[in-house]
């Protein structure tokens, strides 16, 4: 826990699960640092513990075990309204099945963490469109997700990732419920972004984490030198 | 867009299920908010009554049997019960309300051929409550054939006859002779009590043409000014010779029991309503909630705080609940005269009604987001977003 260049430090990082009469070990010591910048893959087989590891990392869930520290901030210790503040400046979500609320626009659903961060209402529309139309979808402010195809809905998923302007960006099988072409649309996105920020995704893909600057492997819960 | 206004808009992903849900919201919260104001109004009416009651005091003639005089009544110019003792009433005090009761007035008619064949007539004005006398007074009289007396019949020779009257001393003929004088039947009717049903009644000017009663008075209500004073009222009443004193505590049970069951009933509805209410709300917002446990961690996950998730389902609750309020205000408007004419309470689409609508939709709001309110302080985000259902 001492590379202060890092965004993301983990430290002996551990989660279980009671289960019955005994823990399920997620995640078993896990020491990681990540820089800034950059796209890194996280791989391996099913129930091996990356989602897990991702949602410790995004603050959607504490570890039972170790120190987490992102951002500067460790995530041991913040209280709950610590956290949500964390979320909503900090890290951007991008989910398998897009997670759009259903009944707002594609403008409304990346202006909504901009509300929950308290921009006023004329600044997060003018940011949420040119964020739209960053990601080619300019034509789409005013449709509902299911106006829009798989590709279109996952572009404003990460288009609302990206609404705070958030040093981290984490995507869980981002591309898990798209067909190739849209696939490979996401993943040159995705790149792009992680220019600029740090970029963790989950991913099954092989063509995904293989752009990836570090892949990071992961199997029982612990990673794979 | 506010966490208020999507509250709000949400209801609305599915239109035909707010149809549904603001329908019956508005049905229930509309009757369940007259069932309680027709509980007020039915006690109102009971205190009202009681308060009337207690404070009514009936005179008739001194040993007139059971209310219908017979008995107790004299010659014409000998009678004793008469305005002369009316007279004697008003120099009670506190005995300052009075009423005097004449346009009923009784003459008994007995058939000496046949066994226990006695009525009585009864004078009345055409229009009055056919007031049938018996055991106690029967107000319930109706028409079974023929028809009432009308204004028309001032001054004519026609008559109404009891069932009893019209089965055993009719036989057929429509008409009967009173006083020596011939009446035309035009009508029968039935109190369902044979005591109630074994008279006649006439227009009171051709009784008055028919048996001359002179200052003869049949009844006298004595009001006294309050309840307290009832008690030192019968007493000086008491010292009135020619009348007895007859206060009405069946009266009062009787009206306690029809308007209590009435209270009763209207209460008990009020409950199931507010239940039904309550159960359909609540439903409705777990339904929601359940559906939208997902949309609650998204939401969690991309930075809104407790505060706002809550803040959401408030608004959708008290959105769906002032559709309803304002549907129930557009039901009750007609409901109220119905409701009142079927129950027989004053009940009428009032600033009351209004209140009670709200306060029923706030009600049903509250209840139904406890459940949303529960879910979303308490579900982390990923617990949330792991639930499907």
């Amino acid at each position: 826990m001492n590379d202060r260049s890092a965004l993301i430090q983990l430290h002996k990082v551990g989660k279980r699960y009671p289960k019955g009469a005994e823990d399920v070990i997620a995640l078993d010591g896990i020491d990681l640092s990540l820089p800034a910048q950059g796209m890194f893959a996280i791989v391996g087989p099913s129930g091996s513990g990356k989602s897990s590891l991702l949602h410790i990392l995004g603050a959607m869930d504490r570890p039972t075990d170790g120190e987490v520290a992102v951002a500067g901030q460790s995530l041991n210790t913040l209280p709950e309204s610590g956290l949500t503040r964390f979320r909503r400046k900090t890290v951007g979500f991008v989910f398998q099945s897009f997670n759009l609320i259903p009944n707002l626009t594609a403008l409304e659903n990346v202006m909504l963490p901009m509300e929950f961060d308290g921009v006023p209402g004329r600044e997060r529309r003018r940011r949420a469109s040119a964020l739209l139309e960053r990601i080619g979808l300019a034509a789409r402010l005013a449709h509902k997700p299911r106006e829009l195809s798989g590709g279109e809905q996952q572009r404003v998923a990460i288009a609302r990732a990206l609404a705070n302007s958030p040093p981290l960006i984490l995507a869980d099988e981002p591309t898990g419920n798209l067909d190739s072409m849209n696939g490979e649309m996401i993943y040159e996105l995705l790149k792009e972004i992680a220019v600029e920020r740090t970029v963790v995704v989950v991913t099954h893909a092989e063509a995904l984490a293989g752009m990836a600057d570090r892949i990071v492997h992961i199997r029982d819960g612990r990673l794979e030198v | 867009m506010s966490a208020i206004a999507r509250g709000l808009i949400n209801p609305f992903r599915s239109k035909a299920r707010a149809v549904v849900v603001v329908a019956l919201l508005s049905l229930v919260t509309g009757f369940l908010a007259l069932m309680v104001q027709a509980t007020l109004a039915s006690r109102e009416q009971i205190a009202g009554m009681e308060g009337r009651i207690r404070t009514l005091i009936e005179l008739r003639e001194a040993g007139a049997f059971g209310t219908g005089g017979f008995g107790g009544d004299q010659p014409v110019g000998e009678e004793h019960f008469s305005t002369d003792t009316l007279d004697a009433v008003a120099r009670i005090a506190h005995a300052r309300h009075l009423a005097r009761v004449d346009e009923y007035v009784y003459k008994p008619e007995v058939d000496s051929a046949k066994k226990n064949a006695y009525a009585m007539v009864i004078g009345l004005h055409p229009g009055a409550a056919l007031r049938a006398i018996g055991e106690v007074d029967y107000e319930n009289a109706r028409i079974v054939v023929g028809r009432n007396l009308t204004a028309a019949d001032d001054d004519a020779n026609v008559a109404i006859v009891g069932r009893l009257y019209a089965e055993q001393r009719l036989g057929g003929e429509q008409r009967i002779v009173l006083g020596g004088r011939p009446f035309d039947v035009v009508g029968t009717y039935t109190t369902a009590n044979d005591f109630g049903d074994n008279h006649m009644f006439i227009p009171i000017n051709a009784f008055r043409a028919a048996f001359k009663p002179g200052k003869k008075l049949s009844k006298i209500f004595v009001t006294v000014d309050k309840v307290a004073n009832v008690e030192r009222v019968v007493d000086d009443l008491k010292q009135i010779a020619e009348a007895d004193v007859v206060t009405a505590p069946e009266a009062v049970s009787t009206a306690r029991t029809t308007l209590g069951a009435l209270a009763l009933s209207s209460a008990y509805a009020a409950v199931l309503l507010f239940a039904i209410g309550a159960v359909v709300m609540v439903f409705i917002m777990v339904l929601s909630t359940r559906e939208r446990i997902r949309e609650i961690g998204t939401l969690k996950a991309i930075g809104a705080s407790n505060r706002e998730v809550v803040l959401q389902f408030l608004a959708e609750a008290f959105g769906m609940s002032a559709l309803g309020a304002a549907g129930a205000l557009l039901l009750a408007l007609p409901l109220a005269p119905l409701l009142s004419r079927m129950l027989g309470v004053p009940l009428a689409f009032d600033a009351n009604v209004v209140l009670l609508v709200l306060a029923g939709a706030a009600i049903f709001a509250a209840l139904g987001s406890l459940y949303p309110v529960f879910q979303g302080m308490r579900s982390s985000p990923i617990e949330a977003m792991r639930r499907t259902t």
